[in-house]
C-alpha cells in the first residue's frame, strides 16, 4: 500500500497523502479503490514498450480509479502524484455511502464518464483519419471486436 | 448544461420566491441586478427564484417579467446569469429553460481564484422534502395560505426565531439554528475538494467555519432581507444589500 494514511473522523473516509513523484496505482494492479483529489495534482499515464503516454493531468476535485471500483478489473493505467497530494480514498462500500450522503457526486461521476466517452470518440475519429482507415474498414474492425467480447462472455 | 464554470467575480442570491405575497420590495432586487451589471459581476440565483407553491400565476406574471428583462440586460452585457434549480422552481424548469433568460443548472462548481466553490440550493438534504414530499408540499401550501390571510404571522414567526437563535450572526443581521444535516452535507462536499459551500433553502443565513480553511455559507432568503454572497477571486463573503 502506498502513501501515508489517515481517517477523516467526521466522515469515516480514508485520506492518503503522496509525495511528488510517488506512484498511487500501477497499471495491472488488482486494487479497486477510487480516489478524489482533495489537494495536489495527479498524472494518469499509460505505458507501452518502455514509453509512457500522459492521458490526463488531474487537479483538486477531480477523481480517478472509478473504472476498477465499478468493474472490479485491474488498473488500466498508472496514477502518479506530480506534486504533494492528498486524496480521499473510496472502496465500494464507502462509495455507496458517499452517494447517499452526497448525491450530487453521482451526477458528477456520470458526467465525468460521459465526457470521457465523448473525448474517446473524438480521439478515435481523429486516429482513423490520421491513419487513413475508412468507415467501412473501421466498421468491420468494430464488429470483430464486438464478436470477440461476446465470445469471451 | 455546464456545471463546472470559471468566474472571478460573482454574486449569489437565493430564495427570492418571486410571486410570493411577502416579496413586496421588488425595487431592491432591481437595484441589486443593476449593481451586478454596473460592477461586472456574473449572477447566480441559488434556487427558489420563482414561487408557485405559495403564490398565484397572477402575482408571478406581475413580478417575474421585469426581473427577467433586467437579467436579459446583464446577459447582453456579456455577464453570465445562472439559476440553480430549487424545489420551488422544479415545476418551472422546462419553461425557464425555453425562455433562455439564464442558464439552468442543478448546481454549480465555480472556480474563482485558486478556490473551488459549490453553489447548491440544498433541498436534496431536506429529509422531510425527500422522504415525504406529500407532507412537505401540504405544509408549504398551508404556510402559503396563512401568509396570504395573515401576513403578520410570518413576521411574528421571524421574531420568535430571532429570539430563539439570536440575531446578528457574523454581522449579517441573520440567524442560524438550522438542521445539522446541512452542515454535515457541506462537510461531505468539502471532503471532495470544495473550499466554500453555499446553500440556500433553509432561509437561515449564517457562516460556519469547517476548519482547514473551508467554510459553509447559508445565504438566507430575500423574503426576510436582501442577503447575498459576494465572490471575488475566490474570497467569499455573506453580505446584506443596501442601496446606500
Amino acid at each position: 500500500m502506498f502513501g501515508a494514511e489517515k481517517k477523516n473522523e467526521k466522515s469515516d473516509n480514508l485520506v492518503r497523502e503522496f509525495a511528488a513523484g510517488e506512484r498511487i496505482v500501477a497499471e495491472g494492479d488488482d486494487t479497486h479503490e477510487m480516489y478524489i483529489i482533495q489537494k495536489g495534482q495527479v498524472a494518469i499515464e499509460k505505458r507501452q514498450n518502455g514509453e509512457s503516454l500522459r492521458l490526463a493531468t488531474l487537479g483538486k476535485g477531480d477523481f480517478f480509479g472509478e473504472m476498477s471500483l465499478l468493474e472490479g478489473l485491474p488498473r488500466s493505467a498508472d496514477a502518479v502524484a506530480l506534486i504533494p497530494s492528498r486524496l480521499l480514498v473510496l472502496q465500494s462500500g464507502g462509495f455507496l455511502l458517499k452517494l447517499r450522503r452526497d448525491p450530487t457526486f453521482a451526477f458528477e461521476v456520470i458526467a465525468g464518464l460521459s465526457s470521457r466517452i465523448r473525448s474517446m470518440n473524438d480521439h478515435l475519429m481523429l486516429l482513423m483519419q490520421e491513419s487513413g482507415i475508412d468507415m467501412k474498414t473501421a466498421g468491420q474492425i468494430f464488429a470483430r471486436m464486438e464478436q470477440q467480447k461476446i465470445n469471451q462472455e | 448544461m455546464q456545471v463546472n464554470v470559471h468566474h472571478e467575480r460573482m454574486l449569489v442570491i437565493s430564495d427570492l420566491h418571486l410571486g410570493n405575497h411577502l416579496f413586496h420590495d421588488i425595487s431592491v432586487l432591481d437595484n441589486f441586478i443593476d449593481f451586478a451589471i454596473n460592477h461586472g459581476y456574473s449572477l447566480c440565483i441559488n434556487g427558489d427564484g420563482v414561487d408557485i407553491m405559495q403564490s398565484s400565476f397572477k402575482e408571478i406574471a406581475k413580478q417575474v417579467p421585469p426581473v427577467f428583462a433586467r437579467l436579459s440586460r446583464a446577459r447582453k452585457r456579456g455577464l453570465h446569469v445562472y439559476l440553480v434549480v430549487g424545489n420551488h422552481d422544479l415545476v418551472f424548469e422546462h419553461f425557464l429553460q425555453d425562455w433562455q433568460m439564464c442558464e439552468i443548472v442543478p448546481f454549480l462548481n465555480l472556480n474563482s481564484g485558486d478556490k473551488r466553490v459549490r453553489i447548491e440550493h440544498g433541498h436534496i438534504y431536506d429529509s422531510v422534502y425527500v422522504s415525504s414530499p406529500g407532507i412537505y408540499n401540504f405544509l408549504v401550501g398551508l404556510a402559503g395560505m396563512l401568509m396570504v390571510s395573515i401576513p403578520s404571522l410570518y413576521r411574528v414567526w421571524e421574531k420568535i426565531e430571532l429570539a430563539i437563535y439570536g440575531s446578528d450572526v457574523n454581522g449579517t443581521g441573520g440567524w442560524h439554528g438550522e438542521d445539522p444535516v446541512y452542515e454535515r452535507s457541506a462537510r461531505e462536499l468539502a471532503e471532495r475538494g470544495f473550499d466554500t459551500i453555499i446553500f440556500g433553502h433553509t432561509h437561515r443565513p449564517g457562516v460556519v467555519d469547517l476548519g482547514d480553511d473551508k467554510v459553509y455559507i447559508n445565504q438566507g432568503s430575500w423574503i426576510y432581507r436582501p442577503y447575498y454572497v459576494e465572490i471575488n477571486n475566490g474570497k467569499t463573503e455573506l453580505k446584506t444589500f443596501s442601496t446606500n
